[in-house]
Parts: structure tokens; C-alpha cells; sequence
């Protein structure tokens, strides 16, 4: 670490990590109590006010890997086999996140920058982050499967045609402009959509869990928890497509996941509580959000609080993030094998997958649980 | 792409006057427009699929990135040797999955036969 400073200006310690982008400054680190102002963080303080962000995660995990891939593979190949790749996804997907957090609790960086810090980063790395994390996700995809569930369930008619497709197709584009309308009125937009799902990911898992329990027979929630731990290869004959889909989309999204843990940094774990007011501190200019991160002095005091952050992360990476994708994936993906085993009932294609379960239900249950799983549908792919 | 350009860009802190949100909302109506085009190329789920498979091309980079920054911490913050097997576990297990499909796009026929 190296002082520096201007004459008048007060001498700040900085930390040069990496190259291309300006040295860290140094502060120490705060203890979680001071973050999230409560005088002890015990249980109950965890719960409501440390594990938000995960929530974050998790309102985009409980997406299109759980609501379509997962049920369309376990419904056409059975669980064997596609269980234990959607068991080691989330597992691999829960180490990698908490690596990823680990910088921006240190630094207060988000990952997009640490990238630039990489040697060649400025000109390779971090471009190169943006452009795929763009291409991965320009598809329109979760817009497109909401625009078809909104559909459905205005007209109650099931997407089959060209021209319902294409109006489909127009109510994604409304979706679409309705999310940049509401971003726009969020103050901090982190803390406004964790408060919406908290709301919606609760609706969805607890509703997920009551159709469940009385729609899908003791023998499929057997059959789903052995195949989610017994070790074996994907099933003969699996398609490629479909197989990589579900690992990359269980949980979150597998390679590319960094690019949703800024919110360690704007709910303020670890270093990112300093982020926000030192700009103040140096050269006199108030700036809402730093160009550069801040990191801490090497000390047993600093230690200790890097311990206990730490520890806060696990919790909530293993057992919010990884804990409500496993939970979520299998209430889905028993829900679609049972409803395809139903008499009279093909399994699902990658045509009928988006509303499949609302169909099935409508036929064999009561509409009421039509309309559900239309809402739910809608919901899930809405939040991402 | 706004916590990027506005950590690295003294030009487009200066151009967006130190609010971010004056590039963040005009960049997100563009990408509603691009979107817009996207999804009346293919099914939903298709497209989705496209969507996560790209996702595993991450591994090959992203992983190793991480090595190199979380090596340069302070002290107690380093990653402890098992960290740099996950990751490296992370690259293969994904990193296969991606090779399959992609081999799949290229031939018709996947990579790795169950």
C-alpha cells in the first residue's frame, strides 16, 4: 500500500490491484451491524435484512431453466441422469457466485471492472465480459414466453396459430416497455425489485408447493428426489441443446452469473458500504456512485470482520440461492412429469412448453388451476 | 455496461453529468427495440435455449479472471486452494456442455453420445 496525496488534499492509502485502472483506497472494513443498522445481527436480522440480495438471484433463478428446460427435459428423458446435472449445476453455480462476491466484498468493485483490471482487460477482457453477457441474453426469450402466458391468459386461447403468435409476440414488446417504466420510478432500483419478489418468488414457491402436495402423487416426489441424488450420465438419446440448457440454466446462469451480484455491492456486504461516501473524502468532489473500489488494510481487526461477512455470504448463497433453486426446480419439474404421465397427455415440446402445465390442468383439474399456472408462468418469466 | 463505462470513461462520466441513469434508460429503450426484433425470429423456448447455452461460454473465461483478481486481494480475503478447484471445476463441467451444443449446431450430431 502507498500514501499519496495533493498539498491541501487529505493523504489517502491506496492499493494498486491489477493493472489499467486506479489503485483501490484503503478504509477498513465495517462491521455488518454497522451496514445494516441493527445493534446485533442474530437470527431474525439475517433473515430480513442480509439475505435480500439473493433473493435478487433467486427471483431470476426461479426462471425459464426451472419453469421450461427443466420440466420439457425430465418430462421427455425422465429424472435420472438430467437430476444430477441440475444438482452438480447448482452446486458448481453456488461456489462460483460466492467467488465472484468474494472480490466485491473486498473491493467494492463490481466484476465488470475487476475484468478491466486483468492484464489486456481494459481493451479485451471487459468488452469482451459485456458483448457476451449482451448476446447471451438479447434473445428475448423470458419476453417472449410472458408475452404467450399474458396471452393465454387474456383470451383463454392457447398460442397455435401464426397470428396468435404474433400478438403474443406484440404483448412481449409491451412487457417489455412496462419493466423500463418501472425501472424508472425505483429510487434505488436494487431495492425496489428485491422488495418485488420477495413478494412474487414467495407467491410462486409457496403455491408451487400447496398444487404439489395435492396434485402430484408420493411416487413422483420420490422419483424426483432419487433422481436428483443418484449419480449417473444424462439419459441415451438426450438432446444436446436441451442438456446444456439445463445446466447452464438451473440456478441462475451458469458462466455468466457475475453479472448479477452488483447487488453485494448497492446492499452494501463488506467493502461495498465504503463505496457510496468516501468520494466525498477525496478531492473534495461528491459523487453518488465511485469509478473506483475501495479495499482493506491487512489487519487482525480486519480480519475478524472479513470472517464474519464471510460467513453472512454463505449463508446466503447456499442456503437462499442454491437451497430455493434446487427446491424450485423440483416442485417444477415433478408438477410437468406428473401432468405429462396423466392419461391421453403427450409430453411437452419446446412449442407447447410455456403453457403446457396450464393446459393439462385445465383438462384433468379445474380451471382454477389454469389460470394459476398461467399466473405463475407469467410471473416467473416476468421477473427475469 | 453503465457501471463499466462510467468506472473506466473520465468522457462518459462527464457526458452523463454524474448520473448515471441519463445513459442507463435511453440504453435500455434500445434494447427493448432490439429485443423487440429478436423474439419474432423463433419460439420462446428456442430462443431460451440459445440463451443458455451461451451462458456456459463463460466458463472458459470468467473463472480464470477471477483466479488472477482474487489472488491480489488483502490477505484475509484470498482464495484458499480449494476456490481455484471449483473454478477450474466450473470451466469443465459447463465448458462441456457448451463444446456439446455447439458441436451439435456445427453437425447436426452431438459432441458425446449418452
Amino acid at each position: 500500500m502507498t500514501s499519496a496525496g495533493d498539498a491541501g488534499q487529505v493523504a489517502v492509502e491506496t492499493y494498486q490491484l491489477g493493472r489499467h485502472r486506479p489503485p483501490l483506497l484503503v478504509a477498513d472494513l465495517p462491521e455488518p451491524e454497522e451496514v445494516f443498522n441493527v445493534p446485533r445481527i442474530g437470527a431474525k436480522e439475517a433473515v430480513v435484512k442480509v439475505i435480500g440480495p439473493s433473493l435478487i438471484a433467486l427471483g431470476l433463478s426461479i426462471g425459464s431453466g426451472e419453469w421450461l428446460l427443466g420440466p420439457l427435459g425430465v418430462a421427455q428423458y425422465g429424472f435420472i441422469g438430467l437430476g444430477w446435472v441440475i444438482l452438480l449445476s447448482a452446486i458448481l453455480q453456488t461456489f462460483y457466485n460466492v467467488e465472484i462476491t468474494r472480490y466485491i466484498m473486498a473491493t467494492g468493485e463490481v466484476p465488470v471492472l475487476g475484468w478491466a483490471r486483468v492484464p489486456l482487460g481494459i481493451v479485451l477482457w471487459m468488452p469482451l465480459g459485456l458483448l457476451m453477457v449482451y448476446f447471451a441474453n438479447i434473445w428475448g426469450g423470458w419476453a417472449a414466453g410472458a408475452g404467450e402466458g399474458l396471452y393465454v391468459l387474456l383470451t383463454g386461447s392457447l398460442v397455435d396459430e401464426p397470428s396468435e403468435r404474433t400478438a403474443a409476440r406484440w404483448l412481449a414488446v409491451a412487457l417489455m416497455v412496462l419493466v423500463l417504466v418501472i425501472t424508472l420510478f425505483g429510487q434505488k432500483i436494487a431495492r425496489t425489485l428485491e422488495l418485488v419478489n420477495w413478494v412474487i418468488v414467495g407467491f410462486i414457491l409457496v403455491t408451487l408447493l400447496l398444487v404439489d402436495l395435492f396434485i402430484v402423487p408420493a411416487s413422483k416426489w420420490w422419483e424426483g428426489l432419487r433422481g436428483f441424488f443418484t449419480p449417473a450420465l444424462p439419459p441415451s438419446g438426450v438432446d444436446a441443446t436441451l442438456l446444456g440448457g439445463l445446466a447452464g440454466y438451473t440456478a441462475l446462469a451458469s458462466g455468466l452469473n457475475w453479472y448479477n451480484m452488483n447487488y453485494y455491492r448497492d446492499h452494501g456486504y463488506g467493502m461495498g458500504a465504503r463505496v457510496g461516501f468516501i468520494a466525498g473524502l477525496v478531492g473534495g468532489r461528491q459523487e453518488e456512485v465511485m469509478s473506483s473500489g475501495v479495499t482493506f488494510r491487512d489487519t487482525p481487526e480486519n480480519a475478524r470482520r472479513w470472517k464474519r461477512w464471510f460467513r453472512l455470504l454463505l449463508l446466503d448463497q447456499w442456503v437462499v440461492f442454491f437451497g430455493g433453486a434446487l427446491i424450485g426446480m423440483y416442485f417444477t419439474t415433478i408438477l410437468v412429469s406428473h401432468l405429462a404421465s396423466l392419461p391421453g397427455e403427450e409430453p411437452p415440446t419446446r412449442a407447447t412448453m410455456p403453457t403446457y402445465a396450464a393446459d393439462v390442468l385445465s383438462r384433468h383439474y379445474s380451471s382454477a388451476l389454469y389460470l394459476w399456472a398461467l399466473l405463475v408462468g407469467f410471473f416467473i418469466l416476468f421477473t427475469t | 455496461m453503465v457501471d463499466a463505462l462510467h468506472g473506466t470513461s473520465p468522457g462518459f462520466r462527464r457526458l452523463v453529468a454524474g448520473d448515471p441513469r441519463r445513459f442507463y434508460y435511453p440504453f435500455m429503450a434500445l434494447l427493448v427495440v432490439v429485443i423487440s426484433i429478436l423474439i419474432f425470429q423463433a419460439l420462446p423456448t428456442g430462443l431460451i435455449l440459445i440463451s443458455a447455452n451461451m451462458a456456459n461460454l463463460g466458463v472458459f473465461l470468467f473463472p480464470f479472471l477471477l483466479m488472477y483478481l482474487n489472488s491480489k486481494l488483502p490477505g484475509p480475503a484470498r482464495m484458499r486452494w480449494w476456490s481455484y478447484v471449483v473454478l477450474v471445476l466450473n470451466t469443465i463441467f459447463f465448458g462441456f456442455f457448451f463444446l456439446n451444443f455447439l458441436w451439435q449446431q456445427l453437425t447436426d450430431t452431438p459432441l458425446v453420445s449418452f
